[in-house]
């Protein structure tokens, strides 16, 4: 596998995929490409920004621990490289909002938190 | 060519003191008895998953606690969409030859079987472990997450789902086995507590205890078996992340597939079992499915379409909005009532022609579709 560093790793950084035999942009890490299945796509670090495409704010925690952190905004982003990635957004995120990424500890690990640019 | 033969389904609700087996086998023992079948005569079963009793081999558990030998048994995983995934299977085994009568059955005790955090932290599993769980979302949160691009993209409204959780209430209302039987109105779920914006504790499908099964079978000696016409499915994705554009979701294709062995026009369609684990889900299902126009699903349901009476009904058991949601046999439910409507026996709930019934079960995050139709015998 390629150098994973990134927020799920516990690093400030968002990375993605990008296939060298089809160009097809992925985000969920994996050692080949889901379009055409060519081996070894390059991992590349994102700008960070992009535009919001959905968002929720959760008010029902899934586990005891987040309870202290409801409620919390979570969206899906188009980052500008062309991937979609779900992150934590600020309680102001609206759809089509331009959003550059910034990073914070949640449950024990960090995760990507999305602003308004 | 394949028949549903039979079919049971208990209450949902708080079954106390019900396992997984107890609750799979009272739903079973109805279906036979349904089917005027004996044990001896079900040489297939097919079963779902139980998230408080997993377990790698639960067809051959359940078969060897319920007292068969079936020549083919074992269990499907497809969500939300397994009930459907498993009533598609079962046509397949037996039109194929594999099997003259194969028991199709689920239930969970996921209410009372462990506590409620537990049953959300295990359902939002279905995210991805890495780039999603980690975040905090919840299934409502995943589903949330479309509904919000939906309302973006089609001028819906909250109202407008809240609407459909008045319509599968008033429904339930009609059944004695509904898990909830108090009548709301759309004030009220707007004023319920958020959950997952924009849904509210009321756009969403409780937790239940209960199980439900039928029996698909090659001849219809029960003599009220429905006919299986059409099946087919499609999967897209399976994280709400990797999901495909609204308009390229599986729906449709599942519902073309399910069409094209027979040419069935969408039109004349008379009744309709449609997946309701929210009400965004039912929502986007109807319009996607074509029966009703985009954005006007709650149009219909205002204009009492969907209703016992109107010229579609829908989920006339409530749903898993108000019947409940006890995992794979939540879905069942609504083939268990498109069964009784199609066969007469739906009581007063009863509507007045249910010739050709349209079923739809999805699971994930709208991420697997099944379709099936059922013509009257």
């Amino acid at each position: 596998m390629p150098d994973a560093a990134d927020w799920t790793t516990g690093k400030d950084a968002l990375n993605y995929q990008a296939c060298r035999a089809c160009k097809h942009i992925f985000y969920i890490r994996r050692a080949f490409c889901p379009q055409c299945g060519a081996g070894e796509p390059e991992t590349k670090t994102a700008s960070g920004r992009g535009v919001v495409y959905a968002e929720t704010l959760v008010h029902r925690a899934p586990v005891p621990e987040a309870r202290e952190h409801v409620p919390y905004k979570i969206v899906l982003v188009d980052i500008e490289e062309g991937a979609r990635v779900m992150a934590h957004g600020t309680l102001d995120l609206k759809i089509g909002d331009r959003v550059v990424a910034g990073y914070r500890p949640f449950l024990g690990g960090l995760v990507p938190l999305f602003g308004k640019i | 060519m394949s028949f549903i033969t039979g079919v049971g389904l208990t209450s949902f609700g708080r079954r106390e003191g019900c396992s997984t087996l107890d609750l799979m086998s009272m739903a079973a023992e109805s279906a036979l008895a349904d089917a005027g079948l004996a044990r001896r005569d079900i040489d297939g079963i097919l079963c779902g998953y139980s998230t408080v009793q997993p377990h790698i081999m639960l067809a051959t558990v359940f078969a060897e606690h319920f007292g068969i030998q079936p020549q083919y048994a074992h269990a499907v995983q497809v969500g939300g969409g397994t009930g459907m995934a498993m009533a598609m299977l079962a046509h397949i085994l037996v039109s194929s030859g594999v099997a003259k009568n194969v028991l199709v059955v689920a239930g969970e005790n996921r209410l009372t079987g462990q506590t409620r955090d537990a049953a959300v932290q295990s359902l939002a599993q279905v995210g991805h472990p890495v780039f999603e769980v980690p975040l905090g979302p919840t299934i409502p949160a995943y589903y949330g997450l479309v509904a919000s691009r939906y309302m973006h993209e089609h001028g819906v409204t909250e109202e407008d789902f809240a609407v459909l959780a008045v319509l599968m209430r008033d429904h339930a209302l009609m059944h004695p086995g509904a898990q909830f039987n108090e009548p709301i109105t759309v004030a009220e779920v707007m004023a319920s507590k958020p959950i997952a914006t924009p849904l509210k504790l009321l756009d969403c499908c409780p937790v239940s205890d209960g199980g439900a099964a039928f029996i698909v079978s090659r001849d219809d000696a029960s003599r009220h078996g429905v006919k299986v016409i059409g099946a087919g499915q499609a999967h897209t994705h399976q994280y709400v992340t990797t999901a495909p554009a609204l308009s390229d979701l599986g729906a449709g294709p599942a519902l073309a597939r399910a069409s094209e062995q027979r040419g069935i026009a969408i039109k004349n369609v008379r009744y309709a079992a449609i997946y309701d684990s929210f009400t965004i889900t039912l929502a986007m299902l109807l319009e996607d499915l074509g029966l009703a126009k985009r954005g006007e699903a709650s149009a219909r349901a205002r204009n009492g379409d969907f209703g016992v009476n109107g010229a579609l009904p829908l989920n006339t058991h409530g749903g898993l909005l108000s019947y409940g949601h006890c995992g794979v046999g939540g879905a069942m439910a609504h083939l268990v009532e498109t069964h009784l409507q199609m066969t007469g026996r739906a009581g007063h709930r009863q509507v007045k022609d249910a010739s050709l019934a349209l079923l739809h079960g999805d699971g994930g995050v709208l991420s697997s579709h099944v379709s099936m139709f059922l013509e009257q015998v």
